[in-house]
């Protein structure tokens, strides 16, 4: 009870003690009255100075606060006598103020200073600032991170690093137990870590033969150690002093209950060996990103200390040496002459650093050579670490707009709360000052996460925009609250009751105040562009809020497809100068068509066109509408030019859009620009880092560039964000075959157990079996999916009928196999006359013809293919039928046709119509069956050994 | 807390109040009230022959916000319980009934100042005249109840270290407090939202011990935590709001309302330090 009175007589934001007045308990005055102030960010007066230390001011005129803590604030301050750059705490008044504290903060002062270690910030002067009696002492500025926002930022950190950190701590903490000073308050906030130097550490990781062959290499980087500073020993008390022994403090309490030794909370005489329970509070923190006896309050903490036991399963779950775990128990022993000094405490970091390496070096030494190939080639390719969303490269005026929460009773409600959220946030992406984050990257994660600087630090922004929505008959009410993410603090909040047809109006209030809180400059066009009031009716709104739903979807199937088309268009019907809807349907129509996720038909181009002509006929200005335009000339026309130009334009009215960047990544890879591709590939991930979507086209790229390593740091990218996701683990498989390592596709595809809708998945598995030529095991799978075909998947289904009629002639079972592929033949031909320009659709009847011994239709149908997708119109797809041409021309006995085909499409970038897409390599053409017709030609050989 | 301590305040004899009552019911509302600031009321009211009725409305308001500053400024001057209560109640009583507040010079103070200069005069004024008659005048007053002077008492008691002025300083900042709070409770409680506004005042200042527990607030009031937030921000918004008006009253430009609350900061943070050394 002591000592919570004690911790709540300071206000730990102001230092000022908190009693009670007549007019009751009614916290913090200080505080309290600061919240009245216009200016209450600003803790220091303009123009100030301690001493012969100026505050160093940030752009925006605030002062540059470092951190801040029970005894005081610190900022970056200059040091203008030797213009040296300096750390400078400025201690709480409570504490500084008065003869004795004056008295008392100088010696602490003084022992401080005194103190020189490598680890261990050191304090260059201190003084009193006589105008305002404001303590301060000038420390070593270090530039890093406070472990504690490096386990926030990273999560938990590895044992053998951990143990690194450790050591040099002990041996900090070794050199201030000889001058008899204690820290008192040791914890990962008060412990920066910095980039070390090249050492050379018999204890290194990498044997010294391993780093003499890696030191011969250019652009390599050996191994370094990160530096530990431990900070703020100016709290230290002199315990020589002894007369002063309980002076220290006022019998209060001192330190973070978290990381407090138990002797702490009972205002006992503490030593070093407080400090030693507080460093192994600390790395157990370190080890498993929790600390070790959670609470709420300081006797929370204080009672699981002394009668719960150590959860010592999270230190195994972690995978904690065992030697470090026995040392972790004997640190955080209630008693402290239990607790080892940091002398021993060095030594058993020692032995444990010893168990690690040394489980670690054997299995080093087998992967010895594939890391010596893998830094090569990083150092080759990656002169600079990759750093996507470092502190440093995150704009000030960044938001990414997390998912609202549905508070409506009804859940069929959700898409209302999921379209307004889409419709601030294309308002805002309407901004072009501002950056903001694109509505697939955040649909992951949580509408409030608990983890909000890492959910910022992933987004690669500065302010997150969370919200609720609740509706009730035909009133919205919209909850907001703006936060910055780093400290998790409120910018603003509001509240919007709105009816339907006057949502808009809060979402453009909305949109206004974030751009004003991050202090965005607004041309008169893009504020015009958020205040737009898109339709006046009530059901048209509703219906279009609907169908964004489902086009914000991140997988685009035909069901997502069929219901956003489905919406839009009553939307429409409902408001025909709806000009908004008009242009989103015309964009889902257009998707659906290049992917297929809609039939692609005649009449669905025309309409796509119809509807975008209608949006821009609408509102000439509208940025969605131009958008629709050019992907109508993008997707259905293949008029490349047409379609950048629109985009350019677009461009304009939504400077935020990952899209238009997305849509000229797809452009460019069709003109064969692949490089060109690839800029916009990365403009687009930089506004939409977690677009699994983009990431994954991003992969493809370089899979039809045969880029491979880094199509496969593509995918791991995806999988971290949706872990194992069956297209992407197929994608990998797909790569492993084209490599010609089938054991490790084997090892990826056998888990998995693809739906027939699964289609690449499920292609993957099937080639898979061809390539080892066990056709027999896919059989029956084939058989049992094509017993119950769905017809929704349309021309698909014939396709695996190819596939199990080839698998079936493989097996040698030739007249299943005619049976079958006659059986596919009868089924594509109907869906040729309707869709006469789908050259998958003509390439699979092509390898069916084949199939059945029909050279001439399957020449035909190969070239007819091949004209309707020239490569010089599409670089990307174009390729695709001349393979189909290859196999073809090979099975027929055309070795000269197959040779040619072949020997093009090795030499180019392409997208295969087969399987996963992943286009002809020397591995696969030694591995597929289809080309065993070729295998004595000399031609085919040379293709073979070419890498 | 309780808007305008109306039963444990020292009331103005009968006479005063029945003045006051008569001319109070020419103020219709806050806003009316704070349309111009009480300075500038009170300073208008002395510019006239006869009082102006919204001039001693708002004296008033002001003498029954500021009566504990004065007595705990009485208290530490060494006055013994029951003289510093004569001499508050015999101030304002003079303060009403004389027009002493005809003297005050806005221009050249902040009301705060004018009250506790008022009061030092009189108390030199009534020790000259007459030290052993009542310092009241001998009026009549309602006595304050045992409670509450109970309660004050023990603040007096507590604040023995600080000087007569930081006692009747920082009661002037908690008076202050305590007004806008109470006022910001009161629209909560008209709202129906009196316990959501108990569970959030303690978010009001800000600080960052506060900031972390929304999630456990939220399972206690069954409110989702971007609600709570919100709630917690339109709330300090208000406060904030309220404050401001609160010290408008006391100054003559609203351009002083920054420069006030930081001198009240300053003067806690003094007496908080004055405090530490103490102990």
């Amino acid at each position: 009870m002591e000592l919570q009175q004690q911790s709540a007589a300071v206000c730990p934001t102001c230092g000022t003690r908190r009693e009670r007045t007549s007019a009751g308990d009614i916290g913090c005055m200080v505080c309290l009255l600061r919240v009245g102030l216009s200016d209450v960010a600003d803790p220091i007066p303009p123009g100030d100075q301690f001493g012969t230390y100026a505050i160093v001011r940030r752009n925006d005129g605030t002062p540059w606060e470092l951190g801040r803590g029970a005894m005081g604030i610190t900022f970056r301050a200059l040091d203008t006598s030797l213009d040296r750059v300096v750390a400078l705490k400025i201690i709480q008044t409570t504490v500084a103020w008065g003869t004795t504290a004056r008295e008392r903060f100088l010696r602490e002062a003084r022992a401080a200073a005194a103190l020189r270690h490598p680890n261990i910030a050191t304090v260059y002067h201190f003084g009193i600032r006589e105008e305002t009696g404001q303590c301060f002492y000038a420390m070593e500025l270090v530039e890093g991170e406070t472990l504690d926002m490096r386990v926030k930022r990273t999560g938990p950190m590895d044992p053998l690093e951990v143990i690194d950190i450790a050591r040099q701590i002990a041996d900090a903490l070794a050199a201030a137990e000889t001058r008899g000073l204690v820290h008192r308050d040791l914890k990962p906030a008060n412990i920066m870590i910095v980039a070390g130097e090249e050492r050379d550490d018999p204890a290194d990781l990498l044997q010294n033969s391993e780093k003499q062959h890696l030191g011969k290499c250019r652009n390599v980087a050996k191994p370094s150690l990160p530096i530990v500073k431990v900070i703020d020993f100016g709290v230290a008390k002199a315990l020589t002093e002894k007369a002063d022994a309980t002076t220290l403090t006022h019998n209060r309490f001192i330190g973070t209950p978290a990381f407090s030794s138990p002797e702490q909370f009972v205002n006992r005489m503490v030593d070093v060996r407080s400090d030693i329970y507080s460093l192994g509070a600390t790395i157990w923190y370190l080890l498993t990103g929790r600390t070790v006896f959670p609470g709420r309050t300081a006797q929370d903490i204080r009672g699981k200390q002394l009668s719960a036991l150590l959860p010592l399963q999270q230190l195994k779950a972690a995978r904690t040496p065992s030697r470090l775990i026995a040392l972790l128990k004997s640190m955080l022993a209630i008693e402290p002459a239990a607790r080892p000094s940091p002398r021993d405490l060095a030594l058993k970091l020692q032995r444990c650093r010893a168990q690690v390496t040394h489980r670690r070096q054997a299995w080093l030494f087998m992967l010895a050579g594939v890391l010596f190939a893998a830094v090569l080639l990083f150092a080759v390719r990656s002169p600079h670490p990759k750093n996507v969303s470092s502190a440093s490269s995150i704009p000030e005026k960044s938001v990414a707009v997390l998912p609202f929460q549905n508070l409506s009773d009804d859940n069929s409600n959700a898409y209302i709360a999921s379209g307004i959220e889409g419709e601030i946030l294309t308002r805002l992406s309407k901004i072009a000052d501002l950056k903001v984050i694109s509505q697939t990257s955040t649909e992951r994660y949580k509408s409030s996460p608990k983890n909000l600087p890492e959910v910022a630090r992933q987004l690669g922004v500065t302010y997150i925009l969370e919200g609720s929505v609740q509706k009730s008959r035909d009133t919205v009410r919209v909850n907001v609250q703006l936060i910055k993410a780093a400290n998790d603090s409120h910018l603003w909040a509001d509240t919007f009751d709105r009816k339907l047809t006057d949502i808009f109006s809060a979402e453009t209030e909305v949109a206004k105040a974030v751009a004003d809180q991050l202090q965005a400059k607004l041309t008169g066009q893009e504020e015009q562009a958020i205040s737009a009031k898109p339709t006046d009716s009530t059901e048209a709104y509703d219906a279009y809020l609907r169908g964004l739903a489902y086009m914000m979807k991140t997988a685009i199937t035909a069901g997502n497809s069929l219901s956003a088309q489905q919406y839009l268009k009553e939307a429409v019907r409902l408001d025909p100068k709806f000009a908004l809807s008009w242009a989103l349907l015309s964009l889902v129509d257009s998707r659906g068509y290049i992917t297929q996720s809609l039939q692609p038909t005649l009449a669905l181009r025309d309409e796509a066109r119809q509807a975008a002509q209608t949006a821009l006929t609408l509102q000439p200005n509208l940025g969605e509408a131009v958008l629709a335009k050019g992907e109508y000339h993008y997707a259905c026309l293949r008029d490349y030019n047409a379609a950048v130009r629109y985009f350019e334009q677009a461009r304009q009215f939504l400077p935020n859009s990952c899209r238009i960047f997305e849509f000229l990544a797809y452009v460019e890879r069709r003109r064969g620009q692949w490089d060109q591709s690839e800029s916009y590939f990365n403009q687009a991930e930089r506004l939409d880092p977690r677009n699994v979507s983009l990431l994954g086209q991003h992969a493809l790229s370089y899979i039809n560039l045969r880029r491979f390593p880094e199509a496969l740091r593509k995918l791991d990218q995806i999988l971290d964000i949706v872990p194992d996701d069956v297209d992407t683990l197929a994608q990998k498989a797909s790569i492993a075959q084209a490599e010609g390592d089938l054991p490790r596709a084997s090892a990826l595809l056998a888990p998995l157990r693809p739906a027939a809708s699964d289609s690449a998945a499920l292609e993957t598995q099937i080639y898979q079996a061809m390539l080892e030529r066990r056709p027999e095991q896919i059989i029956p799978r084939l058989k049992e999916i094509l017993a119950n075909p769905d017809p929704a998947l349309g021309f698909y289904n014939s396709e695996l009928r190819f596939w199990l009629g080839w698998a079936q002639e493989l097996a040698g079972d030739h007249s299943a196999a005619q049976a079958t592929w006659r059986q596919a033949r009868s089924e594509l031909e109907p869906f040729l006359k309707e869709q006469p320009q789908n050259y998958i659709l003509i390439g699979n009847l092509a390898l069916t013809c084949m199939g059945l011994g029909d050279k001439a239709a399957a020449l035909s149908l190969s070239e007819r293919a091949a004209g309707v997708i020239p490569t010089e119109k599409d670089a990307f797809n174009g390729p695709g039928p001349t393979e189909i041409l290859s196999r073809v021309a090979a099975r027929m006995r055309e070795p000269d046709r197959a040779i040619a085909a072949l020997q093009k499409l090795m030499s180019i970038p392409y997208m295969s119509p087969l399987a996963n897409n992943v286009p002809l390599t020397p591995a696969l053409l030694r591995l597929d069956p289809m080309f065993d017709p070729l295998r004595n030609d000399p031609r085919f050989q040379r293709l073979i050994a070419h890498q | 807390m309780k808007k305008h301590m109306p039963t444990d305040l020292p009331r103005l004899n009968q006479e005063i109040q029945g003045q006051l009552r008569s001319q109070k019911t020419e103020v219709t509302s806050r806003d009316g009230l704070f349309a111009s600031t009480s300075w500038t009321l009170v300073f208008e009211a002395a510019q006239l022959q006869a009082s102006s009725s919204q001039a001693l409305n708002a004296l008033s308001e002001l003498c029954e916000l500021y009566w504990r500053p004065l007595y705990l400024f009485l208290r530490r001057e060494g006055f013994n319980p029951d003289a510093a209560q004569d001499v508050t109640q015999g101030f304002f009583a003079d303060l009403i009934q004389n027009r002493a507040y005809a003297r005050a010079q806005p221009a050249k103070g902040r009301f705060r100042s004018f009250l506790l200069g008022a009061l030092k005069r009189f108390v030199v004024k009534t020790h000259k005249r007459d030290r052993a008659k009542k310092r009241g005048g001998g009026a009549t007053y309602v006595p304050i109840t045992d409670a509450t002077m109970a309660e004050v008492e023990a603040q007096a008691n507590y604040q023995d270290s600080w000087s007569c002025d930081q006692v009747y300083e920082r009661e002037w900042a908690a008076a202050l407090l305590c007004r806008a709070l109470d006022r910001l409770g009161q629209e909560c409680a008209m709202a129906g939202k009196s316990a959501l506004f108990d569970c959030l005042k303690c978010y009001l200042s800000g600080t960052v011990e506060t900031a972390v527990a929304y999630e456990e607030l939220s399972h206690r009031l069954g409110r989702p935590t971007v609600t709570l937030r919100s709630d917690v921000a339109r709330l300090r918004a208000r406060y904030r709001a309220i404050l401001r008006e609160e010290v408008r009253v006391t100054v003559e430009e609203p351009s002083q309302v920054d420069d006030e609350l930081r001198y009240l900061c300053q003067v806690i943070a003094r007496i908080s330090a004055t405090e530490e050394v103490a102990n």
